[in-house]
């Protein structure tokens, strides 16, 4: 192994911060564990088992495709065994979920950012902070709006739902498409 | 090191991840006719979206620098980066890999910087430290430059390192004894013969050739006849020195740690070269047991001493062999004046370097041995100093290993009393006056009365 690869390996030398970010990993998805058994009317034993299973692998490989998939199963799971919210209140747990899903993909994805032993600057620990913080912020007022819309209860249509499922499988694959690497001269493809 | 090639910027598993998590999860949404799952894959789309909106457009360009690329043990040296950082760039890090024996500002050799915002260049700097003489590849390192919420990471190619050149740091050494049997033109040196110098020789009468500011006055008027002050000659000496690189005896943790033989060594020839440069005699170096370095004839003058400071920063102990070596030390000690001083730095554990000060002992000349080798390994070694030594792959191999060098010391012990038999003073190296004490004794035989045989 090289000596970079041999210090980019150093869990020794990793530092608090890194630490904290996994145990941010953790506590996010201990909430979202948490949310949805306090959501589910029927216990979930064998499936939080799973799911920790899955989480302490996040967290020990906090940039590794298992994180996405601990997201995956976590959706999964919550379609299977939280019945559909009929009311405002409904809505808390669904938001906790929502908080630690945000928290387990930003703490990992910070993570892969700064190497072991880096001493993270105060304005890069701000600006992570703030932009989180944003998110969070639209994510409890979409859940004040959605709270509204449960209220008011609109009927569903099935041109609607088309048109949903056509919108988020269009935005996906224009997501994809405008995450490749650029050609031409600004955009550095090689 | 210089501008690298163009390298996109490419998305990061994180971003991955808000890509498929956000359609995964809305799609269940919308299938499922789910409220709550909108919720829970909301902040990846927005994660997502504002990603691909904040996403750099240009690639930056980075010029990396380290120097100076010649410094003493113990200097400073500076790696710095300088990037040009396009809009969105946000966090930068840099991570240089570990040499040895250069200390890296932090020690994880990891620097990270947050790009204010509207800032368009940023400068990454590390602070490296030499800490033992010799050749390195420094400044070897990984860059990579992320755009908010590590979505988009732009990384070149490995940076390319430069070739650091330590010298050695000298050990203090000053003596206060001249040099025997000085033969140079001019210098500090008692010559045995009479001239103009300033040691007092005798008073003596007048003669045809002497210089009248030479005429004593006092003893002349005491006298019938002019008498002059008779003078010795200065003259300066060839110093030889003779370094021993065939073995690297003891672990060695740099300047102002532990010691290995060839660090005693290297900052003891570098302290004699200045002392007796600084003095006026002229030094030649040959290190055995080190390919491609050439000896160095005897020279003076300040820009020598940095020929030989270059020449112990490129000592790469034993890869030489002795055989390899021989007809070109051979051919420098040919031509070695025959009234040098050679002074031969060894560890005793080399027979070739102890041959060396025994062939030059029964030319004539006079030799010097100063032992090297560290004090821990005299002893029973313990399994740091055994490695440092010998390759240990398993456990029992230890007492072999301490059994081999016990035999080696003893072997060296012979070869060391043999030397002494033979006339050659062998003395450790003690820094101030390390030499004082034999450089005495060999003037002191030297001008001794002797039998000659007619």
């Amino acid at each position: 192994m090289s000596p970079l690869g041999r210090r980019l390996d150093a869990g020794a030398g990793e530092g608090a911060r890194r630490f904290a970010l996994r145990g941010g990993i953790l506590l996010g998805s201990c909430v979202m564990g948490a949310a949805m058994a306090l959501a589910s009317p029927l216990p979930i034993v064998p499936a939080l088992v799973v799911l920790g299973v899955i989480a302490i692998s996040a967290v020990l490989l906090p940039d590794s495709p298992v994180v996405l998939v601990l997201l995956l199963m976590i959706s999964a799971t919550w379609v299977i065994v939280v019945p559909r919210p009929e009311r405002a209140a409904d809505l808390v747990l669904p938001l906790l979920a929502a908080l630690g899903a945000l928290a387990v993909h930003l703490c990992a994805a910070a993570w892969s950012v700064w190497p072991p032993g880096t001493v993270v600057p105060r304005l890069g620990r701000l600006r992570w902070w703030r932009r989180s913080g944003v998110v969070a912020l639209a994510v409890v007022s979409a859940t004040a709006l959605a709270g509204a819309l449960i209220g008011a209860a609109p009927s569903g249509h099935r041109l609607l739902s088309l048109l949903a499922i056509t919108g988020v499988c269009t935005a996906a694959l224009a997501g994809y498409r405008w995450s490749g690497p650029r050609n031409g001269p600004e955009g550095g493809a090689q | 090191m210089g501008p690298h090639e163009v390298t996109p910027w490419r998305a990061t598993a994180a971003h991955h991840r808000a890509l498929v998590a956000a359609p995964a999860t809305l799609l269940l949404a919308a299938l499922g006719r789910r409220l709550d799952l909108v919720l829970i894959g909301l902040p990846f789309l927005l994660i997502a979206a504002w990603s691909l909106w904040a996403r750099p457009n240009q690639t930056p360009e980075v010029d990396a620098h380290l120097g100076p690329t010649v410094v003493h043990e113990g200097q400073s040296l500076e790696w710095s980066a300088t990037l040009t950082t396009p809009p969105g760039t946000e966090d930068l890090v840099a991570l240089l890999a570990p040499c040895d024996h250069i200390v890296t500002q932090p020690d994880s050799g990891g620097l990270a910087h947050a790009v204010p915002a509207g800032d368009t260049r940023a400068r990454l700097t590390a602070r490296l430290t030499a800490t033992r003489w010799g050749e390195r590849d420094a400044g070897l390192g990984l860059l990579s430059a992320t755009s908010p919420f590590g979505a988009f990471r732009w990384a070149p190619p490995q940076l390319s390192g430069a070739r650091i050149r330590v010298l050695p740091e000298k050990d203090p050494f000053t003596t206060r004894v001249g040099m025997p049997h000085p033969q140079g033109i001019v210098g500090l040196n008692r010559s045995a013969r009479r001239g103009d110098g300033t040691d007092f020789a005798a008073v003596r009468a007048y003669g045809p050739g002497d210089r009248l500011r030479r005429i004593n006055w006092r003893v002349s008027t005491r006298s019938t006849t002019l008498q002059v002050t008779a003078t010795h000659a200065d003259e300066d000496t060839s110093v030889q020195i003779v370094l021993d690189a065939f073995h690297d005896i003891g672990a060695s943790a740099g300047l102002g740690g532990t010691r290995s033989s060839l660090d005693t060594g290297v900052r003891a020839t570098a302290a004699l070269t200045e002392h007796y440069l600084r003095a006026g005699e002229r030094v030649g170096l040959l290190v055995l047991g080190t390919a491609r370095l050439r000896p160095l004839a005897a020279a003076a003058g300040p820009r020598h001493l940095r020929r030989v400071l270059d020449s112990l920063a490129m000592i790469r102990p034993g890869t030489a062999q002795p055989a390899q070596d021989t007809p070109r030390v051979d051919h420098h000690l040919a031509k070695v004046s025959n009234a040098s001083v050679v002074i031969v730095l060894t560890p005793g554990v080399s027979d070739r370097a102890l041959d060396v000060a025994l062939r030059l002992g029964n030319r004539g000349l006079t030799v010097v041995v100063i032992d090297t080798l560290p004090p821990v390994a005299r002893g029973v070694l313990g399994l740091a100093e055994l490695t440092a030594i010998t390759p240990i792959v398993e456990h029992r191999e230890i007492r072999a290993a301490q059994l081999a060098w016990r035999l080696r010391l003893l072997e060296r012990a012979h070869h060391l009393n043999h030397l002494l038999a033979t006339g050659i003073p062998v003395i450790e190296w003690s820094g101030p006056g390390s030499l004082d004490e034999t450089l005495r004794q060999v003037d002191r035989r030297a001008r001794a009365p002797r039998l000659a045989r007619r």
